[in-house]
């Protein structure tokens, strides 16, 4: 009976078949009816993101909601939610790799694609917050006649390498990893385009041994490198407000209290991402109640470490003995921004408590439930920690308030659908279930089958 | 233009015809519009640009519709775009001596504010003047400004000015209106009509001599005087007294105890900037040279003085003078015996203050404000007088402004009564500021032959027949006496950009004398005036410091002729209604300066649109939040107004603002606040009881650029009174640590080290240091809708704070610059290395590196960056300031880019060059920061901390000395002098009884 719940892919399945039926939603002719209606809201949404981004761009960072003294807030706020989401995606396709985690061989690929799109949106939403976008590449360290380089004591010059390596780093290993299926794609297309296409982006895969073990090496290679960036591009993006004087961002417990957080969204946007594959294109086989609920426990690991940071937090702030770091707390209980703090407590404290029970992670609509609370609930405390820290901190003759203009709400949305056009558009063009992945997991299930004879 | 109409309306033929038909002679006709007489052509006659009309009518900056002249000027020289012409020109080669491009000239001249004036230095860069100083040397300036004369920059440049004589609306020419003129004048001369004249307050010996003049010429001239913010009670109060009106001169250098009744000696008067350095400037208990005077205020609005003094009662405007009779019945003024039982406060109290005046003595002083009754005047000055002060701490002259025939009462019953032909209205805009119910502006319209001569083509502009254009007192030539009566003479540093007339012109005009030369016209006076031989030389020397020696009326010791009149009755319940001027728009000649819109006025901080003070009792009563708007009704006239909460205001007293409300001050002003002229008495008293007030449903968006109001238990602001200070001198330094220490490394300051005392005793809270700043720094202004945002620029900003009870706090000022820190917070967050420590410890912001991700301000524990979140600056940009104003040693900034007080650093390496060309050490005190400068109480300090001998370095040797956050090891380079008060100690054990209860 147990093991029948546990079983990650169907009884029997063959390596043939499995790569039939995966390239099958590829190669086959029409996309499913939701799929279109799903594009055509996104695609709505992204053009709303486009409006947004023009006019922030023509008109100048005042259109959001912003001031002097809370001169961050959406843009950091997203900045922070992408790139925290972007973070499962290398930890369940490197770490879990590096552990041989038989689960993760079929949400592996969809956790990489949500990564890499999650980390361009992430890489976007700073050059939004500049006032002067136009110059953002003084941040480079390009040879210049004025020997002028960036401030490396800035948290904001390792922020953007942070977030250059890890872009990079999630493309390479997301192209890498989809090299044999690219192949597989190539050799299964009917059209000579199709071949073409995939063909030129296999780049020459011949499923020789040669290849494979090099691929083994550099995978390998790169899920290492992995390990240390799936904890130090959201330790960095903490710094940012750790190395700061402000009361309620200097806190030494950031960067894992934001890794937590960072794989605590991630996962559940992994789970949700399953859950639609798993509907959209009926992979209720090979995405299976056991992969939910590997990813519940995930959640819920990472939650219980916010928790602790949550509590960390609160006991730092009084233990100080510093009535700055003791009002931003009264002002976050109690102040304008509550709200927010008591929503993020009930998302991530007490709702996300559900993670505890199996049924609930195993039932589709409760761990559907329970994902897009993480994600609410993440956002709202990244909300709290950009907004409520400046906007009451040493001078009370500066204290004020914002209110997030249509302009916020309005590049939020719609990075949401920009993500979800590009996340659909992959599962149309790539496939969505890693194919090489899931008959070596096959393989060596077959394999311990026969060992226990 | 045709082709407007006619598309727009066509034109009918047939109607066109009968109408010829019906015509006899020859009649010439320029187009069929003209023939039609259409209502649209006359309309089109009207406008003197008519394609320029949406423009005018939009919301098009000013920035833009100077763009658009400039661009029409640009065009008209195209014409030129042929073949030059053979003649010869002179290159600039041979320059005059002293004029270097680039370098600033300095004039000395003077702004008038109330007809009194104020000795100025006017800063000019190649003939365009950029900023104003106060004169050191002018016995009203003493060095200092206020924010109004720091914004007549922007005045001068405003491009709403009025630019062209006009005739019932339609542009004019000077020809036609002097044709007329002289018509006129001929019915003047033969005595058939009458014409009569209305000025503001005038002290000008030479537009007097031209009234003068006139008055001869025309026998039947009447002149009548209209001042908006005072109503003639000190002259009737004194003429009561003394048996003939006398102006007081308080002599606050030599008063030890001051007693306040409602004047604001600080934030208000033609002397307020004198006041503010003798009562103030040497308030440091740590000096040697300390002037430990006792302030003592009753007031009916919180203001600047009250904030500032040692005691501070708010008591609504109707019973100051029963406690002046109260008080002077205890103090034993004749004739006042019967009083003494009837206080309006706790008698203790006032038993205090009257024992502390008394051993004053001579010292003492009590000064009458003059919103105040006449009552209260004759009431205060009997006090002086019988305390011995007059002559001392008081003195007496003749009257500084002349006395007319009348005031605006007079004239408008004049009017009336048809009896008055002719009006010219001289810088003066009664239909504005008139008491509604003097109907001035009907009246007005039955006046055959009105002329009004103001910089803006204002309300009474536009209800007069003739509008002449005025100059600018930055383009005229003109004098005006001080408060002491000293002649200070105004001289252009420009010519006038619009064309305007001075007064003396106008009147001369009128006195049959067209087109005279301004300057001649001043000139003349003075060559009769001044007694002896060498007039050029007398005038010349006389002109380069700002007056003339030896013109101070002479002061006197009036006898006391009669007893002061008992106090008016006043009933004790009931809501009282007050008006105040607004602390920056003055009596409403400021509403189309941004600068001083977007000013925070002292105490509630609020920008452009004003409110109504309300107690916080009243508050409470009525359940009134900030913002709620109210209809305040009196007499039959109603006033919708928003409210705001002012602690401190007496309970049932409701203070209106006037100077807001303005229907046709320009693009800025218009509409801002609300016109509380309207409910005014016709007698001009400046307070009346039986107001009601109704809670209406409707909230308005008040502009405040302080939230909060206390300081959170945080010592950000440290101040004691004498007493501990004396037993422990070293409180403002609790935790004092000798050598900090840091991760970073120490900075190494070969040449010098900039750094700023500020000193919380003397600062007043008058807010011109920020207007000073704006205008040497070229920071824009942003409009109501960012700074309700939060997003004003100002670099430095003035915090207030409030301790103690709500109905009577103490108030508290605190100016913010930047604090330059020696370990500074946004420094080591700039990712572009924008914002930088300079070899002289200033910390510096590179705008053109600037990428504007706002770390830096994230990070700064003081909150003192600005952020560009719009192209405020941009031509385009709604208020954007004309670039003419700017001060071209100062970066205009693009919209991204943070910005932030810079210690002006402009000043400073000016200052530097100079001392190196000259090949000399930098002298103590020769380079002063633009806040520095404008100060009138002196309260702040900056120098070189590596000049041990320096007055900053002084400053922060003083046990007083404390930095803000001190404990977050930023060490700032701003530092502040903490606050002593010398409060009364009978008065204190007297409110320690009252406190539990």
């Amino acid at each position: 009976m147990n093991r029948r719940r546990d079983e990650l892919a169907p009884p029997g399945l063959s390596a043939g078949a499995l790569t039939d039926r995966v390239s099958a939603t590829v190669l086959g002719t029409r996309p499913p009816r939701a799929w279109w209606l799903a594009l055509g809201l996104a695609t709505l949404l992204s053009l709303l993101f486009l409006v947004g981004v023009v006019y922030v761009l023509s008109a100048g960072v005042g259109a959001f909601g912003l001031n002097i003294p809370v001169a961050w807030g959406f843009p950091i706020i997203n900045t922070i939610w992408w790139i925290g989401i972007a973070h499962a995606g290398t930890l369940i396709s490197a770490v879990l790799w590096l552990t041989r985690q038989d689960w993760r061989a079929s949400i592996s690929r969809s956790a990489e694609a949500m990564a890499m799109f999650a980390i361009v949106l992430a890489g976007s939403y700073p050059l939004l917050h500049l006032g002067r976008p136009q110059f953002a590449y003084f941040l480079l360290p390009y040879p210049n006649l004025m020997d002028l380089w960036p401030q490396w004591r800035s948290p904001l010059v390792w922020d953007f390498f942070a977030i250059a390596s890890y872009l990079l780093f999630t493309a390479s290993f997301l192209f890498l990893s989809l090299l044999p299926d690219l192949a597989s794609l190539r050799d299964r297309a009917r059209h000579r385009a199709v071949q073409l296409f995939y063909g030129v982006l296999a780049l020459g895969w011949r499923n020789s041994a040669r290849h494979w073990h090099r691929y083994q090496q550099a995978h390998r290679v790169l899920a290492v490198i992995a390990v240390p960036i799936v904890v130090s591009v959201t330790g960095t993006i903490s710094l940012d407000l750790a190395v700061s004087i402000v009361p309620g961002f200097h806190f030494t417990i950031f960067p894992p209290y934001f890794v937590a957080g960072a794989l605590y969204s991630g996962f559940a946007t992994v789970a949700i991402i399953a859950i639609v594959l798993r509907a959209l294109f009926g992979f209720r086989d090979l995405i299976t109640r056991a992969h939910l609920n590997r990813l519940g426990i995930m959640m819920l690991c990472f939650v219980l470490v916010v928790d602790y940071a949550y509590l960390q937090e609160v006991f730092t702030a009084f233990y100080t003995g510093e009535d700055f770091y003791r009002s931003v707390y009264y002002d976050r209980w109690s102040g304008p921004y509550a709200p927010f703090y008591w929503g993020m407590i009930l998302c991530n404290v007490v709702l996300a408590q559900g993670l505890w029970f199996r049924r609930l992670r195993e039932s589709v609509p409760g761990l559907l439930c329970l994902a897009v609370i993480a994600e609410i609930g993440m956002w709202l405390e990244r909300f709290q920690i950009v907004i409520t820290s400046t906007h009451k901190d040493y001078m009370p003759s500066a204290w004020d308030t914002v209110t997030p203009s249509a302009w916020d709400w309005l590049t939020y949305a719609g990075s949401i659908g920009v993500f979800v056009v590009l996340l659909l558009l992959f599962i149309k063009l790539m496939p969505a279930i890693s194919m090489h992945d899931m008959r070596e997991m096959l393989h060596r299930r077959k394999q311990r089958e026969a060992d226990h004879g | 233009m045709s082709s407007i109409i006619a598309r727009e309306h066509g034109t009918d033929m047939a109607a066109l015809r009968r109408k010829l038909a019906g015509r006899s002679g020859r009649h010439y006709w320029r187009s069929l519009e003209e023939l039609a007489d259409s209502d649209d052509f006359q309309r089109l006659l009207e406008e003197e640009f008519p394609r320029l009309a949406p423009l005018w009518e939009g919301r098009v900056s000013r920035r833009g519709l100077l763009g658009l002249m400039a661009a029409s000027l640009a065009l008209g020289g195209l014409t030129g775009c042929k073949p030059q012409p053979e003649e010869r020109i002179a290159p600039y080669t041979r320059r005059p001596e002293d004029l270097l491009p680039g370098r600033a000239r300095w004039y000395a001249s003077t702004l008038p504010l109330d007809g009194y004036a104020r000795g100025v230095l006017v800063k000019t860069f190649q003939g365009r003047p950029v900023k104003v100083e106060g004169n050191p040397e002018h016995p009203a300036s003493l060095g200092a400004t206020d924010s109004i004369a720091q914004a007549e920059i922007l005045g001068l440049y405003d491009p709403d000015r009025s630019q062209t004589i006009r005739y019932q609306g339609t542009a004019g020419s000077d020809a036609a209106f002097l044709e007329q003129l002289q018509a006129q004048r001929r019915h003047w001369a033969a005595g058939e009509r009458r014409l009569c004249l209305l000025t503001g307050s005038l002290t000008s010996p030479s537009q007097h001599a031209l009234i003068e003049r006139l008055k001869r010429l025309y026998p039947s001239t009447r002149w009548y005087r209209h001042e908006p913010l005072a109503n003639g009670a000190a002259r009737q109060g004194t003429r009561q007294l003394f048996g003939e009106p006398r102006e007081a001169r308080y002599r606050l250098d030599r008063a030890r105890v001051i007693l306040d009744l409602d004047a604001d000696m600080l934030g208000s008067g033609p002397a307020k900037l004198v006041h503010a350095r003798h009562a103030m400037g040497r308030r440091r208990p740590d000096r040697e040279d300390a002037l430990l005077n006792r302030l003592y205020s009753v007031e009916s609005t919180p203001s600047i003085t009250g904030a500032s003094s040692d005691h501070r009662l708010p008591l609504a405007a109707a019973e100051v003078p029963a406690l002046a009779a109260a008080l002077a019945a205890r103090l034993g003024v004749p004739g006042m015996a019967d009083q003494a039982e009837n206080s309006p406060v706790d008698p203790a109290w006032l038993d205090a203050l009257a024992e502390d005046l008394r051993r004053a003595g001579a010292k003492a002083v009590v000064i009458p404000g003059d919103t105040q009754p006449a009552a209260l005047h004759a009431l205060a000055h009997a006090i002086n007088h019988h305390l011995g002060a007059a002559g001392t701490s008081v003195e007496y002259s003749a009257p500084v402004a002349p006395a007319a025939d009348g005031d605006l009462a007079d004239l408008s019953r004049a009017m009336g009564e048809g009896r008055v032909d002719a009006l010219l209205m001289l810088n003066v805009n009664p239909v504005y500021n008139a008491p509604a119910g003097l109907a001035f502006e009907e009246r007005l319209a039955r006046v055959p032959f009105s002329v009004h001569c103001g910089q803006y083509r204002d309300e009474t502009g536009r209800a007069a027949l003739w509008h002449l254009p005025a100059a600018h007192p930055l383009e005229s030539w003109d004098d005006a006496r001080a408060f002491d009566g000293t002649v200070s003479l105004m001289q252009p540093t420009i010519v006038p950009l619009f064309g305007g007339y001075t007064a003396q012109q106008v009147l001369a005009a009128f006195a049959g004398r067209y087109r005279a030369d301004p300057r001649e016209l001043v000139r003349e006076h003075w060559r009769q005036a001044l007694p002896g031989a060498d007039f050029e030389r007398h005038w010349h020397s006389a002109l380069q410091q700002g007056w003339i020696d030896g013109t101070a009326l002479p002061a006197s010791l009036p006898t006391l002729r009669n007893t002061p009149p008992p106090p008016p009755p006043t009933d004790r319940d009931g809501l009282l209604l007050q008006w105040r001027a607004d602390p920056a728009l003055h009596d409403g000649h400021y509403a189309n300066n941004g600068w001083l819109q977007e000013l925070p006025r002292p105490l509630t901080q609020l920008t452009w649109d004003g409110a109504a003070l309300i107690s916080p009792a009243l508050a409470e009563r009525e359940g009134l939040s900030e913002g709620q708007r109210v209809r305040l009704t009196l007499a039959g006239r109603s006033l919708d107004t928003p409210v705001w909460i002012q602690p401190g205001q007496p309970a049932r007293a409701i203070t209106l603002f006037l100077g807001q409300g303005r229907r046709d001050a320009g693009r800025v002003g218009n509409g801002v606040g609300v016109n509380a002229y309207r409910l005014m008495p016709d007698h001009g008293a400046f307070a009346a009881g039986g107001v009601t007030l109704e809670v209406l449903g409707d909230r308005a968006a008040l502009a405040s650029t302080q939230q909060h109001h206390n300081m959170a238990g945080r010592d950000l602001l440290r101040e004691t009174d004498l007493a501990h200070f004396q037993e422990e001198p070293g409180f403002a330094q609790p935790d004092r640590v000798e050598e900090p220490i840091s991760l970073y490394p120490e900075w190494d300051y070969p040449d010098h080290a900039w750094g700023m005392s500020i000193d919380l005793n003397s600062c007043i809270g008058c807010n011109a240091c920020i207007t000073a700043c704006q205008a040497e720094n070229n920071i824009p202004i942003v409009g109501p809708e960012e700074v309700r945002r939060g997003r004003e620029m100002h670099w430095i900003r003035v915090d207030r704070y409030y301790a103690g009870p709500l109905d009577d706090p103490s108030m508290h000022f605190q100016p913010v610059p930047c604090m330059h820190c020696e370990k500074a917070p946004c420094e080591y967050v700039c990712p572009v290395e924008a914002t930088q420590h300079s070899s002289e410890g200033l910390n510096e912001m590179i705008y053109n590196r600037c990428v504007g991700t706002r770390y830096c301000s994230q990070n700064c524990p003081y909150k003192v960056r600005r952020f560009n979140w719009y192209h405020y600056t941009e031509a385009t940009a709604e208020l954007a300031t004309p670039a003419a104003a700017h001060n071209p040693d100062v970066t205009v900034r693009s919209r991204g880019v943070m910005e932030k007080c810079t210690y002006c650093v402009q000043r400073i390496n000016q200052a530097e060059t100079d001392a190196r060309n000259e090949d000399r050490p930098l002298e103590d005190g020769e380079l002063r920061t633009a806040c520095q400068q404008v100060c009138p109480s002196e309260a702040i300090e900056f120098g070189d901390l590596n000049d041990r001998h320096s007055a900053v370095s002084r400053a922060k040797a003083s046990p007083l000395n404390y930095a803000m956050l001190e404990e977050l090891n930023t060490r700032p380079r701003t530092t502040y002098l903490a606050g002593v008060r010398n409060p009364n100690p009978a008065i204190q054990a007297l409110e320690a009884r009252e406190a539990p209860a």
